[in-house]
């Protein structure tokens, strides 16, 4: 999510909002977010009931839940969405700027 | 990895959660207005 942090006026720019859900409580959310100086909208979901909606990937052998990333058109329509395939398989920055950018376009 | 995933192209399912500081936040409220990256964590532990 720092990797986000870092970029976040260029999201806002292009007419881009970010919103992250987690498993972890309110407590955790909030220490998180501020520890991080995190700008974005944190959305606690410890029961998964959202996570589970989105059909987030939970590998046991990898040590829990997998990044899910999409990206919404203004018509609440997914036009990308990135499955994880480890802890660490999120898309860069760039690619999420690129597809905000197209749907901006058309 | 299940064949069953959100892929693009799909409605976006609506949900309504509260944020850190207890507003509620619902997603439908960005449509017409904001592009929305939307990330689920792994959690921070």
């Amino acid at each position: 999510m720092a990797s986000i942090r870092d970029d976040y006026q260029e999201f806002t720019a292009l007419g881009a909002e970010v919103v992250a859900v987690g498993p972890d409580d309110l407590q955790a959310f909030r220490r998180y977010w501020s520890e991080n100086a995190l700008p974005f909208i944190g959305l606690p979901d410890p029961g998964h009931r959202v996570a589970r909606l989105y059909k987030q990937q939970v590998r046991i052998l990898k040590w829990g839940r997998l990044p899910l990333v999409c990206v919404l058109d203004r018509a609440g329509r997914i036009r990308y969405a990135h499955h994880g395939q480890s802890m660490a398989d999120i898309p860069p920055n760039s690619t999420l700027l690129n597809i905000i950018s197209e749907i901006n376009r058309s | 990895m299940s064949t069953d995933l959100l892929a693009p192209g799909e409605a976006a399912p609506d949900f309504e959660l509260r944020d850190i500081d207890g507003r509620p936040v619902r997603l439908a409220a960005f449509r017409g207005d904001r592009v929305v990256v939307l990330a689920f964590l792994r959690g921070f532990f």
